[in-house]
């Protein structure tokens, strides 16, 4: 009895492993979708995608952890992790030195251009060439959408915002989930203190 | 209802290249044999938290591959 008991553990353990793989898997390949999408509602539809299937292999993660049927990590030493934040804090500088010495040649050249713009740079605005993509250009074809119609902000389910607690918190509308997930219903293997 | 017709409704649509169609294909390919996975793992699980979780995600599965598929059906106007 007992080994059946335990055969049936380990295939349970073992399909379960089998999907986490195949999850992680799976993420990777959205990642390398969303890097060579040329159509930007196939990037922003495969980015969605992508964090969906990263909150259910970390849905997938936690129940194997919680059942112990994943070997579980070692914490890192004091010591080991002072060590490497020391080796970092030593690289900093030394990239300060190559970004202070870059910041003085870029000056030069920009009084260069005849004072232009008093020598200030215009400064890169994060994501605008997306942003450009939603404004309708007179070649879109798009620029017939009513103006009422704007993209719809989505909510996180509350289901998934405290998955999110102790760590990220998904806000932006990259990691807002399906409305349809909306129903916040309890699941068991949601609980709050799963990241704890 | 798509998920997508709202969140990426206002944005522009290109014409599919064969790289993003390779893409969909694989990530079609992958959400198809996750659901055969998770719907074999269902019939042979027995806690009940292992249970609830693989009937949760092999429905996101369905989701996602018939989004794909309908994004596929977007781009077929579009398509020369």
């Amino acid at each position: 009895m007992q080994t059946q008991q335990q055969t049936t553990q380990l295939q349970e353990k073992d399909l379960m492993h089998q999907i986490l793989i195949m999850l992680k898997h799976q993420s990777r390949e959205y990642t390398t979708a969303v890097t060579e999408a040329n159509c930007a509602q196939v990037r922003q539809t495969m980015q969605r995608m992508l964090n969906e299937t990263l909150a259910e292999q970390a849905d997938c993660y936690q129940i194997m952890a919680r059942q112990g049927w994943y070997p579980s990590p070692t914490a890192v030493s004091h010591q080991e992790l002072h060590k490497s934040i020391q080796s970092h804090r030593q690289n900093v500088q030394m990239t300060m030195h190559t970004v202070q010495a870059a910041g003085l040649r870029g000056a030069m050249q920009r009084t260069g251009i005849a004072g232009q713009q008093n020598g200030a740079a215009q400064q890169w605005q994060p994501g605008a060439v997306g942003q450009q993509w939603q404004q309708p250009q007179p070649w879109q074809v798009s620029q017939n959408r009513p103006a009422d119609q704007n993209p719809i902000t989505w909510q996180s389910p509350q289901a998934y915002q405290s998955a999110a607690q102790g760590g990220f918190q998904g806000t932006d509308q990259q990691n807002q989930r399906h409305p349809q997930q909306q129903a916040g219903h309890f699941q068991p293997w949601q609980t709050e203190n799963r990241y704890q | 209802m798509h998920a997508s017709d709202n969140s990426e409704r206002g944005l522009f649509m290109q014409p599919l290249t064969s790289k993003e169609l390779n893409y969909a294909n694989d990530m079609l390919g992958g959400e198809d044999l996750l659901i055969k996975m998770c719907a074999t793992a269902q019939t042979s699980v027995s806690q009940p938290e292992v249970q609830q979780f693989l009937h949760h995600v092999i429905g996101e599965h369905q989701r996602r591959h018939d989004e794909l598929v309908h994004t596929l059906e977007q781009h077929e106007s579009i398509a020369h």
